[in-house]
């Protein structure tokens, strides 16, 4: 699609010795309407004095009257719903809960410090489910065992569904179908009359120790600010209106591990990994910022909180870039409104958790299911580290977004999901670059979305091509 | 349009040995990249066709590609031989051109990066002007605007810095704010003099081995004590830091040369009283030691180590022509103006030291160790605004000291140095074995 | 259900009451005690009813935030929190022993 409409102007070659008129096009930056929500993901007080039972408590609430409705279009507008403890055996009835997962494999330092003495250190695992896990549903004040018919490999902690079955004589309740929020009610995006593109990256994973892909990320400089390829490229460059990065923007070999475990006075004198890190990424951005609007996300291996939500990085840290109004430093989860397209995403830290918590693989499936599920990150607080809230979730979808994307997949994927009341949602997964070298431009008019690579030669890539030719 | 870019570009790459990438081209010679783009492929094919000297070129070629029934949009760079097989696989072609032109036969990529990212780096605020795409709202907010930006945002402490990093970035900054900077930035430059004073101590410390006499310090010196301030405050900056690494070593030089034994009882005085001052430097590092401190003076240090190799075998050539020290005077200078292209405060550096040359003030007054010292020192306006703490300003004088005695001093000195060959000897001696002590 | 909250409640008063108590004598303790009797009385009144409303589970877990961030929150989500509630927090906004839950003395 950005082929096709960057080919489609008449290119004037440029294999071709310069004209006499010195002079080349110069196209105008595209620009659109940009309304960022920073409040939502916002910590203003920052108090660690609470417990996160409040988080779950308000989840709850906020889920239960959107259960309660979807249950009714489900299973009748008469069901009886109930609450664990008005539960009578063998009635069916449904019940609107937090579901609980107990995982014997899942890392705890409880487990560590009581099996201290003749513990084997685990080992470090991709999945933590096993056979063993039981699912469990929460709701204020009891908890109750499922079984039935419910996968429980592919539910994680934390999220709010509805169940409907009956409990058994043994205390466990037999469930016969499960129901979820599904997608939130959307505003229609307006019709945008020409195309414009927003550019979404991720993982550009600066500062680490092999640099193969930093000829690539040049080139993606390039691309976007109108340097490299024919006119054609250039004008299409040219609707790229807004660059999102999403996070890891950093290299997660620039946290040194070594800092937290050794003596201060060994380290003291020892610079931080991320400071030629963050000034490598404030000139890439400054380059950037000079030609663009950049939106910048903070992912697991930046410097900032890490807890979700992750704060702006500070702009401090760019005084090269941060000069512009160009760069604007946000939060994650990212929400804005760009041309009436609302976006949602994260840098993929809640997707990556969930991929490690259940039995789902692809970033697309967990992206899609968040998104069913309502919210962006069930299994924050268990496994993912969260703001203790307590008045409300903020990880709620209340309204669904256009575009809702995760960073830091291992590869590209799209999707374009519909609801049942006429949502439309583009699912995207955003590739970690320095490992695929590719990002994605979402074309704002028709939601399409396509990846954009970026190669160059190497050593490596000669030997292949010798091997195919003989 | 003239086809002078092609000598140009053909003393690049075939003179200088250089990968001449359109990019490069383009900033370098101020041409719109798509019109470097074309002068590449008119150079290429010229060469070619006059088959000279052999040349390889490597190619982007973007368009798109259908991978397992994904299409994706991809722009590669290919070397010359591999383009039209590249080009095959491309579903559809968007666009072709030169990328670079060079010599050798490149292994991989890695090179046009650093081409490119050296280009980049001495255009970092003009980086697209040649491009083909303008933002209208990609403009530098003023320090004001950017105050209140933030400041609506949150942080009051940061504010500060913003300023700073606002005159920091502003390559056509305004000149005004001769005024150093404040917070973070404004501790580096604070922190420099006792970094050079570092220095001193070494070489004091050397005077006590060997009594030889304190030595004026020359002029230049003084001029790269300030020069160093800014440095310091943007050490940050490769660029800077390696010029730092230059301005150190022509000063540790400098330093060297000048202490020879001819004031000696200017070096009497000053000799007392620079070791208070080494005291309370010393006290101060200690208090206002902080990491990132610490860090930048090692880094600074290992820089000194990296650069003096040069100036080594200078030191070393001394004896036989002391005129070295004439040319190597104004060396600073030069230094200073290739770095001022891309560093603003270059400038104020400049203005800063033409005030200090002018008001020449001799003082007395007792130090900490109740030590009588008179000290001759221009003093200027910006230093007070440059140290706003007491300590600060109390070294402040101090700085200028090397500055204090004038030119005319230095001359004798150096006349001195032609007359009397025994004490250069021994001078040049102790300053190679200084040079020997700096390095480490 | 509210059979089971005044067990509690009841059972629980008995524990702390022992603990405020020998506070509030505490304060009480300069100014003359004549009228302090119904003063108290209605002050034990007000506390009881605070407490009467942490321990309602229907407004989520108490602990860490105080009796009127609890009290909004209930509102937010649209639970209906007892007016008289907020009323008399807002009267003694400044009194720890009104604004924080029953379980603030105890560490998390």
């Amino acid at each position: 699609m950005f082929s096709e409409l960057s080919a489609q102007n008449d290119s004037s070659s440029l294999l071709c010795p310069p004209g006499p008129e010195d002079q080349g096009p110069v196209f105008e930056r595209v620009s659109l309407a940009y309304r960022p929500c920073p409040e939502r993901y916002k910590v203003g007080e920052r108090s660690f004095s609470r417990q996160y039972a409040h988080i779950y408590a308000a989840r709850l609430m906020q889920m239960r009257p959107l259960l309660t409705v979807r249950a009714q279009e489900k299973w009748g507008p008469d069901v009886l719903i109930r609450k664990l403890c008005d539960l009578q055996t063998g009635e069916q009835c449904c019940i609107v809960g937090t579901l609980f997962k107990r995982m014997d494999l899942q890392p705890s330092i409880l487990k560590e410090i009581s099996e201290e003495h003749n513990l084997l250190p685990q080992p470090v695992r991709a999945k933590y489910i096993s056979e063993s896990d039981e699912l469990i549903l929460e709701d204020e004040l009891q908890r109750i065992k499922l079984e039935g018919n419910i996968d429980r490999d592919k539910c994680v902690t934390g999220s709010v569904v509805a169940i409907y079955g009956a409990e058994r004589n043994d205390g466990k309740f037999t469930v016969e179908d499960i129901c979820i929020a599904d997608l939130p009610p959307q505003t229609a995006r307006p019709k945008l009359s020409s195309d414009k593109f927003m550019l979404l990256a991720s993982g550009l994973g600066l500062g680490s120790s092999h640099a193969d892909s930093i000829l690539g990320l040049q080139l993606l400089t390039d691309m976007v600010t109108g340097q490299l390829g024919d006119q054609g490229e250039q004008s299409g460059a040219a609707k790229i209106s807004r660059v999102l990065l999403a996070g890891n923007l950093l290299s997660q070999s620039t946290q040194d591990k070594d800092a937290s475990t050794k003596a201060k006075y060994l380290t003291k004198k020892t610079q931080a990994g991320s400071v030629d890190a963050i000034r490598l990424l404030d000139e890439l951005l400054l380059q950037l910022v000079i030609s663009v609007h950049v939106d910048v996300m903070p992912g697991q291996y930046d410097p900032t909180n890490y807890t979700l939500p992750q704060q702006p990085l500070h702009h401090c840290m760019f005084p090269l870039s941060s000069v512009y109004p160009t760069l604007q430093l946000t939060s994650n989860p990212y929400q804005a409104n760009i041309d009436g397209v609302r976006f949602l995403g994260t840098s993929g830290q809640n997707v990556c958790d969930i991929q490690r918590y259940s039995s789902m693989e692809s970033h697309l499936e967990i992206l899609e299911e968040t998104l069913r599920l309502r919210h962006l990150a069930p299994t924050a607080p268990d496994t993912l580290g969260c703001y203790p809230f307590y008045q409300k979730d903020p990880f709620i979808l209340e309204e669904c977004p256009h575009v809702y994307f995760s960073g830091n997949a291992p590869a590209f994927e799209s999707k374009l999901v519909k609801g049942a009341d006429g949502q439309e949602v583009l699912l995207v997964t955003v590739p970690e670059f320095s490992s695929t070298q590719t990002v994605c431009l979402v074309n704002l008019r028709t939601l399409e979305c396509e990846q954009v690579t970026f190669s160059a030669f190497s050593a490596d890539y000669n030997e292949s091509e010798m091997n195919i030719s003989h | 349009m003239d086809e002078l870019y092609l000598d140009n570009i053909d003393e690049f790459v075939n003179d200088h040995n250089k990968i001449v990438t359109y990019k490069w081209l383009s900033l370098t010679l101020g041409v719109h990249v798509n019109t470097a783009k074309q002068m590449l492929y008119h150079y290429l094919d010229y060469k070619r066709k006059e088959s000279s000297a052999q040349l390889h070129a490597t190619y982007l070629v973007s368009g798109k590609f259908v991978d397992n029934g994904q299409a994706s949009h991809r722009v590669s760079v290919v070397r010359e031989d591999q383009l039209e097989d590249f080009k095959s696989k491309m579903s559809l072609i968007v666009s072709v051109h030169v990328y670079s032109v060079q010599k050798a036969l490149l292994k991989d990529s890695c090179p046009l990066y650093s081409v490119d990212y050296d280009a980049v780096k001495d255009n970092l605020k003009n980086c697209s002007r040649y491009s083909a795409i303008r933002c209208a709202s990609a403009v530098p907010m003023s320090s004001v605007e950017l105050r209140q930006v933030r400041e609506t945002q949150r942080a009051p402490t940061t504010e500060t810095e913003n300023k700073k990093s606002d005159m920091n970035g502003d390559a056509s900054s305004s000149k005004p704010s001769t005024k150093p900077p404040k917070g973070i930035m404004g501790m580096f430059t604070n922190k420099a003099p006792p970094k050079n004073q570092d220095k001193e101590e070494i070489k004091s410390d050397q005077k006590e081995n060997a009594p030889v006499a304190d030595a004026p310090k020359s002029k230049p010196t003084g001029k790269a004590n300030m020069m160093m301030n800014f440095f310091a405050s943007q050490a940050t900056r490769d660029k800077t830091v390696k010029a730092v690494g230059a301005a150190q070593s022509s000063t540790t030089e400098q330093e060297c040369l000048s202490s020879h034994p001819e004031d000696k009882q200017e070096a009497a005085k000053v000799e007392p009283q620079k070791e208070t001052k080494k005291d309370s430097r010393s006290k101060n590092k200690r208090t206002e030691d902080s990491d990132s401190e610490e860090e930048k003076m090692e880094k600074k240090k290992r820089r000194r180590i990296k650069k003096p190799d040069p100036d080594s075998s200078d030191e070393d050539v001394i004896p036989d022509s002391p005129q070295q020290m004439v040319t190597r005077e104004p060396s600073p200078s030069p230094k200073k103006e290739t770095e001022s292209v891309s560093q603003p405060h270059q400038g104020h550096s400049k203005t800063e030291t033409r005030k200090t040359r002018k008001v020449l003030k001799s003082r007395i007054f007792v130090d900490d160790e109740g030590c009588m010292v008179t000290e001759k020192g221009y003093e200027s306006e910006s230093y007070s605004e440059n140290e706003d703490d007491l300590q600060a300003t109390k070294q402040a004088p101090k700085d200028p000291v090397p500055s204090n005695i004038s030119a005319s001093s230095k001359e004798d000195e150096k006349k001195s140095h032609k007359k009397t060959s025994a004490n250069t000897n021994k001078g040049t001696k102790q300053a190679s074995i200084m040079g020997f002590f700096h390095k480490k | 259900m509210t059979t089971k909250h005044r067990l509690i409640t009841d059972s629980f008063k008995v524990v702390k009451k022992a603990r405020k108590g020998g506070k509030r004598e505490k304060r009480s303790a300069p100014p003359p005690p004549p009228q302090k009797e119904a003063e108290d009385e209605a002050v034990r009144e007000d506390l009881q009813k605070l407490r009467q409303f942490d321990l309602d589970w229907k407004f989520g877990p108490c602990t860490g935030i105080s009796r009127l961030q609890r009290w909004e929150r209930a509102k937010v989500h649209g639970l209906n929190p007892p007016e008289d509630i907020r009323e008399l927090l807002l009267k003694t906004h400044t009194d720890p022993e009104y604004t924080l839950s029953i379980w603030s003395q105890y560490p998390l």
